[in-house]
């Protein structure tokens, strides 16, 4: 029933004789060597990796099938064992690297992107990770298909209905007190919130996380740094605040919205869906071939947060694809940015439908197109998505014909053949990578907007796509 | 009421707080009725929902639009083509590990007229930055794109090709784009450019100054002497050395005429024709002209050379380093002047010092005389070889020094790195064939990480075109460490032989 569980019952009939079938392996060494170097957690790390390409390196790798596997040498007596599972691109090595992916995994993709990796069958070790992968994800459909079982244990629903139910009434408490706080800021004023203590919004976002409302907690920690974020920082906060009380209001009255905007009420205020739940509930499930649009990983010391923009051929749909890990663990499935996947994604119930999971991905093939738009479609289509959902907070376009352009102060901008220009985020740092690959002439590039700042994403120079990260 | 003022409004309010003054609410503009469902609301409630909905609708509204900023002008159109894409992944691996084969790749590039992709310029810019040697290969490698780009950044401005306005560099830049304007005005015009920074000297910021007194270096001529002589009193310790190093070049100068009348009084020939020696005294100390002239006993003894002797030493050895060859030679020849110099006592700091001044005062004689001798000594760690000294060096003596390794003169190697790379094919087949020999032998630890050095080195410059050139080494060899050296080796050597064919092969 669930995608998931398809894929892994497919993967576990192949077996090392029949895995290494010449046409999968040409489908999946389609894997480009800048897409590789785009997956790296930093500098140092691509670096590392490009010096272990070599096959001296290696006195033992090969493909099997999708199973990319190989022993490096390093500086212990035993060599360090690195296995990547290509269709995924999940993978694992025997090294104590806190970098994930690790410079050995790194360097191994690259040379089999390089095309240096030839048919050997996996040793033992290799297998029985992929083994155990494969095992893992049975055990996960199971345990789903056993809880979505209508002959599941009463008790354990009971229980459950009434875990759902203490949740409920505690977000509502603090939903209610959430409010009464707001109008105290309001009756203070602004001026008197910017010279409060930081326990001032501190104690707020601490109850808030004690009542279950994470999102509504995570929305009031930001608004200390807005409050002194210098000129237009009054406006600004009003208006965080009042995008906080608006969303109280709607909680509170949630039974009168359309069912999708529930969904995302409750999204904002802190519930969370696991992915067999958001399968089972399969409220939007597009297949199509996904391009996909660029990567953005933001870190801070406890939280890695990856966004990954796709963008689908046929239908020209845009889904955004969040992966999450507590501090440096590695993160989940990686797509390498400008690549192609046919996939099937299922969104996220919502009135603006963005987020998604991936519930099956294979290879894509054939050529792809891209929904481009020129500035003032983006505006549009943006003020749309924020008339669905007023909360809507960011998505990516793919923006053709557009040149680099400067301002007097030093900003930069997107200008595009009308002459509207975007203004492009101020922490963005790859400006010279743009220059190199526009020349001053239009190019194509996608990019994050918020309404308020572009932050690109990557180019096509030539066709290529570019990352504009850094 | 509009949007935009009901805002402003609120904002006012929201700020003071509800709490002061009477408030005059503002009415919400008539789109927004669905305020009034649901009621009775307080002061406060009504400024936060107007607050929230006024805010989605100023994001929605929000226009893109209206800022006036200038498109960049565009690059000029590209002539070269682009390098293949295999040659390109070779670049992005050297630009990550071995920036030594650069040169390499950008010679063979530039030769056959390709240009570096232009989404790798950014990377490669950053690791040439600083690097004079690779600035004029690179700005050549990286097209009318490339050249564009180092536009748009001052601090690759290096690579942005004939700096047409150098003057403007030099009258509104800043840090090292002056200090290159100055170069390029120095190579149109070196008089002109001395004379306009004379003018300017007092108006320059101290740490330019040291950095334009060493850009003098090339291009130096007699005329330059007079205010370099001047610069031997300046106030700042960084340009009195600078001004020491340039003026080395300058043989006729009054800077070399004083090492010369200085060195007569610590080196004289004894003897006749048969019996002839070199006798040497050593300095004492230093006095206060010589410090003026940059010679100066080491602040502690870290600096000296042991095998060349003491602080004493050092400072003999500074004082040859300055006195124009043809000086210290006249009625000896160099060659015999050398000999001497070895066999008398505190020799040693002699023939360092006479090698030093062959290559900065750039005396071909000395120079070939110096590598004869060094060959036939077969003792080419024991002096103190300056780098220049091979690199420069007529072919005859390139000759011998390869059929000094030939020979098997193993210390011949040490100083094989200065030989500037690629090889030809003679000095790498010789040189490889010394080294397998060499490895055949036992050696301790500091010996085998040092033959590993040597080997490493050796992948990077000998003549890939040599067939054979990765067989033939013993293995396992050395201890633990150093095992990895011929697989290393192989590893570049093949590494070589493919970036060159991906830069030669049909694009």
């Amino acid at each position: 029933m669930s995608a998931g569980r398809k894929r892994s019952k497919n993967s576990k009939l192949i077996s090392p004789q029949n895995r290494a079938a010449p046409a999968k392996q040409k489908q999946i060494s389609e894997v480009t060597p800048d897409q590789v170097r785009s997956l790296a957690p930093d500098a140092a790390s691509a670096k590392a990796g490009e010096g272990l390409v070599g096959a001296h390196h290696w006195p033992a790798r090969g493909i099997d099938g999708n199973l990319l596997w190989g022993e490096c040498r390093g500086s212990g007596k035993e060599p360090y064992r690195a296995r990547i599972d290509t269709s995924t691109v999940t993978y694992k090595c025997s090294c104590p690297s806190r970098k994930f992916p690790c410079k050995h995994v790194l360097g191994l993709l690259l040379a089999y992107a390089g095309g240096a990796v030839s048919n050997v069958g996996a040793p033992a070790w290799a297998l029985e990770w992929l083994a155990e992968r494969e095992a893992k994800a049975e055990r996960q459909a199971d345990r789903a298909t056993r809880e979505a079982t209508p002959t599941d244990d009463a008790a354990k629903a009971a229980a459950a209905a009434k875990r759902a139910d203490t949740r409920e009434r505690r977000v509502a408490g603090g939903v209610a007190e959430c409010e009464l706080w707001l109008r105290d800021v309001i009756r203070l004023g602004l001026a008197h919130a910017q010279t409060s203590p930081t326990t001032f919004w501190e104690t707020r976002a601490a109850r808030l996380v004690d009542a279950q409302c994470p999102g509504l907690a995570s929305r009031v920690r930001t608004l200390p740094g807005i409050a002194v974020s210098g000129v237009g920082w009054e406006e600004r906060l009003l208006a965080a605040l009042g995008e906080i009380a608006l969303l109280c209001t709607a909680y509170s009255r949630l039974p009168s919205l359309p069912a999708p905007l529930q969904a995302d009420v409750r999204r904002y205020i802190g519930w969370s869906q696991t992915q067999d739940e958001i399968v089972a509930r399969g409220f939007d499930v597009v297949t199509d071939v996904w391009t996909i649009l660029g990567v953005r990983t933001l870190k801070d010391d406890r939280l890695t947060v990856q966004r990954t923009w796709l963008q689908g051929s046929r239908t020209g749909r845009t889904a955004l694809v969040l992966n999450f890990a507590a501090g440096s663990a590695p993160l989940g499935e990686l797509f390498a940015p400008g690549s192609r996947h046919r996939a099937t994604l299922v969104y996220l119930e919502s009135a603006a439908p963005l987020r998604a999971i991936v519930a099956e991905r294979t290879t894509a093939d054939g050529d792809t197109r891209l929904v481009t738009k020129r500035v003032d479609e983006l505006a549009a289509t943006f003020a749309e998505a924020l008339a669905r959902d007023p909360w809507f907070e960011r998505s990516a376009f793919v923006i053709d014909d557009v040149v680099p352009a400067k301002s007097a102060d030093g900003s930069w901008y997107l200008r595009d053949a009308d002459g509207h220009t975007l203004r492009i985020a101020r922490d963005w740092q790859a400006h010279h990578q743009l220059l190199a690959c526009s020349g001053g002439t239009s190019v194509r590039i996608s990019g994050e907007w918020n309404g308020r700042a572009l932050v690109p994403l990557g180019a096509w120079a030539d066709d290529a796509y570019v990352a504009l990260t850094t | 009421m509009s949007v935009s003022a009901t805002w402003t409004t609120l904002v006012q309010i929201a700020v003071v707080g509800t709490q002061r003054d009477a408030v005059r609410l503002p009415a919400a503009p008539s789109d927004f009725d669905t305020i009034g469902n649901v009621a009775p609301l307080t002061t406060e409630d009504t400024v936060l929902r107007l607050a929230g909905m006024l805010g989605v609708a100023r994001r929605a509204g929000a226009s893109p639009f209206g800022d006036s900023a200038t498109p960049i002008p565009a690059a000029a159109a590209d002539t070269l083509p682009r390098c293949s894409t295999a040659a390109a992944s070779d670049l992005i691996y050297i630009l990550a590990n071995d920036i030594d084969l650069l040169p390499e790749w950008l010679l063979v590039a530039n030769t056959t007229n390709q240009r570096i992709p232009e989404t790798l310029l950014p990377a490669v810019f950053e690791r040439a930055r600083g690097r004079k040697e690779f600035r004029d290969a690179v700005t050549v490698a990286a097209g009318a794109r490339g050249r564009w780009l180092a536009e748009q950044n001052p601090e690759w401005r290096a690579f942005a090709g004939a700096a047409d306005d150098a003057e403007q560099q030099w009258r509104t830049g800043t840090g090292a784009a002056r200090v290159t304007a100055f170069a390029a005005m120095r190579a149109r015009d070196a008089a002109g450019a001395r004379q306009l920074l004379e003018r300017s000297w007092d108006e320059q910021g101290a740490s330019e100054r040291a950095e334009f007194v060493a850009a003098m270096r090339a291009h130096v001529s007699d005329d330059d002497e007079p205010f370099l002589e001047s610069l031997l009193d300046d106030r700042s310790k960084a340009v009195r050395e600078r001004a020491v190093t340039v003026l080395a070049y300058l043989p006729n100068s009054r800077f070399a005429e004083r090492a010369r009348s200085l060195v007569e009084g610590f080196v004289s020939v004894r003897g006749g024709i048969f019996g002839q020696k070199l006798d040497v005294v050593l300095p004492e100390n230093a006095n206060d002209a010589m410090r003026r002239d940059g010679i100066e006993a080491p602040a502690d003894g870290s600096r000296t050379d042991r095998s060349l002797g003491g602080p004493r030493a050092w400072l003999l050895r500074q004082i040859v380093e300055r006195v124009p060859p043809a000086h210290l030679s006249q009625t000896l020849g160099p060659r015999r002047f050398l000999d001497l110099a070895a066999d008398a006592e505190h020799g040693s700091a002699l023939v360092a010092g006479a090698m030093q001044a062959a290559v900065t005062y750039g005396d071909d004689a000395w120079r070939a005389a110096c590598i004869d001798f060094l060959c036939e000594r077969n003792d080419f760690m024991r002096w103190a070889t300056p780098a220049g000294l091979i690199g420069a060096a007529p072919q005859p003596q390139r000759d011998a020094l390869v059929h000094a390794i030939k020979r098997g003169r193993a210390t011949a190697l040490t100083f094989l790195h200065v030989v500037p790379a690629p090889w030809d094919p003679a000095l790498s087949e010789a040189a490889a064939d010394l080294m397998r020999t060499l490895f055949a032998t036992a050696g301790d630890d500091t010996e085998w990480a040092r033959r590993r050095l040597l080997l490493l080195e050796a992948s990077r410059r000998l003549d890939v075109g040599v067939p054979g050139l990765a067989q033939g080494w013993p293995e396992p060899f050395g201890v633990e460490r150093t095992r990895d050296a011929p697989l290393l080796f192989a590893a570049t050597i093949e590494f070589r032989a493919g970036m060159r064919a991906h830069l030669k092969a049909e694009r």
